[in-house]
């Protein structure tokens, strides 16, 4: 029993920090219709300027940290997405595929391929004993913080008019702009926010894992991805969702394949995600339109 | 005068699709633009609304050039559109659709007041305002979207087949509200393709045919052969060809 | 008189050789590269240094793979970030055929008894390990192809993860994470070449064929092509297999340029590369395909030189790598259909 509350927290733990990746890509998605592989490089570098500023107080680290996180998505989204505003599904995929590439290389040729590990603060691997439960303070400030990141954005989305305007976008890019909606402005600030989320994703993996390395994003936006198509493409409320559902679904995989296939856990998880895009391409949220659209 | 066109040319991709298209609107009118389909009615639109670049020609609104500008500087000109199908965003309520027409506006305040007035003027949308727009029936839709449109506080509204799919109840609501915002300072074009329907409502109607325009006269003046002509591609000399030998 | 006549040049041998040029300007642009590339390769295999051959070998290899790319993604306008994966199978496959049986009894301990005995010359060796990519192509291809543009594409990018975490665990025929070796390497630049010249002549027989033709069209619009009664799904199926097919040859002339290898090659940096080197080519064509690789190795090569101070420009390590991910950015934004254009198919 307690096992299984164990595996409970951890699958929303996780799941927590699946939201804030899918979220992520879900909100660039929505407005330019992009897979922004570069979300894996802004997680990577992210981790970088943790690594490089760990000894400081942690009232210097984390702004720090989230400010590296929204001048790397801003930049990239003025040097090479926005000459490709309107360009197609593939060409899109292949820039920011490009710009994930490059940057990776960049963080290559500075500091070298190998990992680093990140002496984090100690108090983030302890535990406390809650209803005679060993609860990692990991587990619980990833999903306090995520909680607060997600009512924040649904905040946003629906009570500002930056966040109007990004929902209509998602839904009709030309229309928000025929209203006089301004196109740039909204685009620029779902990539600050997507550099945001991808910072705070960063510092809570990196603080689990302890390491990073120029290929730590590639996997963390890989799984932002899945999530989304879980949740739905276009649809923010359905990336959050796509988020614990696969953090459910990956520790349920965890907790329940036979020893000698749980090394496969993943693959069982990208198989599920063809499935779903052969069976309900729309995801959980989206409708059939959706779908249709994004063909 | 509030808006004039001058010989625009617009092209998608490598196909042009409107060669020469002008046209005049003065305050305080209704200006029809009839015809086939695809005749480059739409497009002509668009590229007045700087949806689309024009390849050629020059737009004026109330004595600015806003050729080629951002919709979204055309807007703040004093421009509003209302888009073939409506384009509502359904996933957004009704008060969310009016809000966003609002959107270039920098007064909050104003703002609210006018959505209230939005709702007071049009009732019908005033009962779904908290639900999603795609829920209203198509009727309800235009009007929303002329509504929306409404909301920049334009000079100018151009509206794109607004009785496209609508009871004949509705589409007298739609040119009802069309007639009231034609104004001392105000103007509208609307594209239509029912003739008969363009004729109760606008002052002028210019005829658009195979990407080019045609002024046909005031309402009333308007000659039954030349409709027939644009619509049906009837050209003079085969009604010649048609009668040589006394045989029709 | 008669003497005159012999030495002037006769009015029928003039018309000759302008038809023949005639004839040679109609033969498509493909052929003209495909001869350009062997010729070039000849010499460089007859006279270059070992380190130039190398490049050399490497850079078909990159051509055949983007060849294979191209037959899918050129003609169905469908990006595909999975055939990595048809590379790692020609490779591992071939691999397990090739490497002599005392070694294999010792790297790989857990071989199925038909596995273990086997020792295929080079060639059976290679149509197995692509035959075997072909099959996978088959097996990945009847969910990815019913897809649309961009779930096809998140499709292929999960393929790619699976094949990553298959390889990298089933031990017992792949080493798993550790290095497959042993595998024996072959130097000349001859054998890539043929290989080249024979995936290139399979792209384009499949390019022109009806088949070809039909995907192209959903290509443009699909809808209108599922209008004239055009098979979506089953065109790009054909493609897709086919391309499996081509990549899986690339798959084994790697493994027999390296003789080792990991999972780890047949993962992101692979896929970005030959991605990187279709759309610089032009995504569109079968010549994009071929100028592609070509150019890009051609500036690797150069860089690299530069890496190494052979010439006078200075370059830092691992700004080969740079310049690339930023050529590609630079092309996409300003030349998105590549050197060779929308022109060709």
């Amino acid at each position: 029993m307690k096992e299984v509350v164990q595996y409970v927290i951890d699958g929303i733990s996780l799941g927590a920090l699946d939201a804030l990746l899918a979220l992520g890509v879900g909100l660039i998605f929505g407005v330019m219709r992009l897979v922004n592989f570069a979300q894996g490089a802004y997680i990577m570098l992210a981790g970088y300027v943790l690594f490089f500023t760990i000894s400081a107080s942690w009232a210097v680290v984390i702004p720090l940290t989230l400010l590296a996180g929204i001048a790397i998505a801003i930049i990239t989204e003025r040097v090479a997405f926005r000459p490709l505003r309107g360009a197609d599904g593939s060409t899109l995929m292949v820039a920011s595929f490009s710009v994930a590439f490059l940057i990776q290389s960049i963080m290559i040729t500075i500091e070298g391929s190998g990992p680093k590990s990140i002496p984090i603060w100690s108090f983030v691997s302890e535990s406390i004993k809650v209803i005679g439960l060993q609860i990692p303070v990991l587990d619980l400030i990833s999903i306090g913080v995520s909680a607060c990141l997600i009512v924040g954005l649904w905040l946003f989305l629906t009570r500002t008019r930056t966040g109007l305007a990004m929902r209509a976008a998602a839904e009709d890019f030309q229309m928000l702009r025929l209203l006089g909606g301004r196109a740039t402005r909204v685009i620029a600030v779902a990539f600050a926010l997507s550099g945001l989320l991808a910072a705070i994703a960063g510092v809570l993996l990196f603080s689990q894992t302890a390491v990073v390395g120029p290929e730590v994003g590639t996997d963390a936006v890989l799984i932002g991805f899945v999530a989304t198509v879980i949740g739905g493409l276009g649809s923010v409320q359905g990336a959050a969702l796509g988020g614990f559902l696969l953090g459910a679904l990956t520790t349920a995989l965890q907790a329940t394949l036979p020893n000698g296939l749980s090394a496969y856990r993943d693959a069982f998880v990208f198989g599920a995600v063809i499935a779903l895009l052969v069976f309900r391409p729309q995801g959980l949220l989206g409708n059939r339109a959706d779908a249709e659209r994004v063909v | 005068m509030l808006l004039q066109v001058e010989q625009l040319a617009v092209s998608y991709g490598a196909l042009r699709v409107v060669h020469e298209v002008s046209l005049e609107v003065s305050e305080g009118e209704i200006v029809g633009l009839i015809g086939p389909n695809a005749a480059g009615k739409t497009t002509s639109l668009f590229a007045i609304a700087g949806a689309l670049k024009p390849d050629q020609g020059r737009v004026t609104l109330d004595g600015k050039d806003i050729t080629g500008r951002s919709p979204e500087d055309i807007v703040r000109a004093g421009l509003a559109v209302v888009p073939e199908g409506r384009r509502i965003l359904s996933s957004l309520t009704v008060e969310e659709n009016l809000r966003l027409g609002g959107i270039s506006r920098t007064k909050t305040q104003e703002l609210h007041e006018e959505i209230e007035h939005a709702f007071e003027r049009f009732p019908r949308i005033a009962e779904h305002r908290h639900s999603k727009a795609g829920h209203l029936s198509g009727g309800e839709q235009q009007l929303l979207a002329i509504a929306r449109a409404l909301m920049a506080k334009p000079r100018l509204l151009l509206v794109d087949e607004a009785s496209l799919g609508l009871s004949p109840i509705a589409v007298e609501a739609v040119f009802a509200a069309l007639l009231e915002f034609r104004s001392a300072d105000r103007a509208v074009v609307v594209v239509e393709h029912d003739v008969e329907r363009i004729s109760t409502i606008a002052d002028r109607i210019y005829a658009v045919s195979e990407g080019r325009s045609r002024y046909l006269g005031a309402r009333g003046e308007i000659d039954r052969e030349d409709i027939e002509a644009i619509y049906l591609g009837r050209r003079p000399e085969m009604e010649e060809a048609t009668t040589v030998g006394g045989q029709p | 008189m008669e003497q005159a006549q012999a030495t002037k040049p006769t009015a029928a041998s003039f018309n000759f050789g302008r038809e023949a040029l005639r004839r040679a300007g109609r033969l498509p642009l493909v052929f003209a590269l495909t001869v350009g590339l062997v010729v070039l390769c000849l010499l460089i295999g007859q006279y270059g240094s070992e380190e130039l051959k190398t490049t050399t070998v490497t850079g078909l290899v990159d051509l055949i793979m983007v060849v294979g790319l191209y037959t899918f993604v050129g003609n169905s306008g469908v990006l595909s970030f999975g055939h990595a994966g048809f590379m790692a199978v020609g490779a591992y496959a071939s691999a397990l055929l090739m490497i002599p049986i005392l070694t294999k009894g010792a790297l790989l301990p857990a071989l199925p008894t038909f596995l273990a005995n086997a020792s295929f010359a080079p060639v059976p060796a290679a149509l197995t390990g692509a035959g075997v990519a072909l099959l996978l192509g088959i097996v990945a291809g009847i969910p990815i192809v019913r897809l649309a543009g961009i779930q096809a594409s998140i499709a292929t990018f999960s393929f790619l993860a699976i094949m990553q975490v298959v390889i990298g665990n089933w031990t017992a025929l792949t080493r798993g994470q550790m290095t497959m070796t042993g595998i024996p390497i072959s130097i000349g630049v001859t054998e890539p070449l043929l290989w080249a010249v024979v995936a290139i002549g399979i792209a384009y027989v499949y390019k022109q064929s009806r088949f070809g033709f039909r995907l192209r069209a959903t290509r443009e619009d699909a809808l209108s092509a599922r209008s004239l009664g055009i098979s979506v799904g089953r065109e790009r199926f054909i493609a897709f297999v086919v391309s499996a097919f081509i990549v899986g040859i690339s798959g084994y002339l790697y493994a027999r340029e390296v003789g080792s290898f990991s999972p780890e090659n047949f993962y992101l940096e692979i896929t970005f590369i030959t991605i990187a080197m279709l759309i610089i080519g032009g995504r569109n064509s079968l010549a994009g395909a071929i100028v592609g690789p070509v150019v890009v190795s051609v500036l690797l090569e150069v860089l690299r030189q530069s890496e190494n101070s052979s010439l006078p420009v200075t370059i830092p390590n691992g700004s080969r790598d740079i310049a690339f991910g930023a050529l590609t950015i630079i092309v996409l934004i300003l030349r998105p259909d590549g050197l060779m254009g929308r022109r060709f198919s």
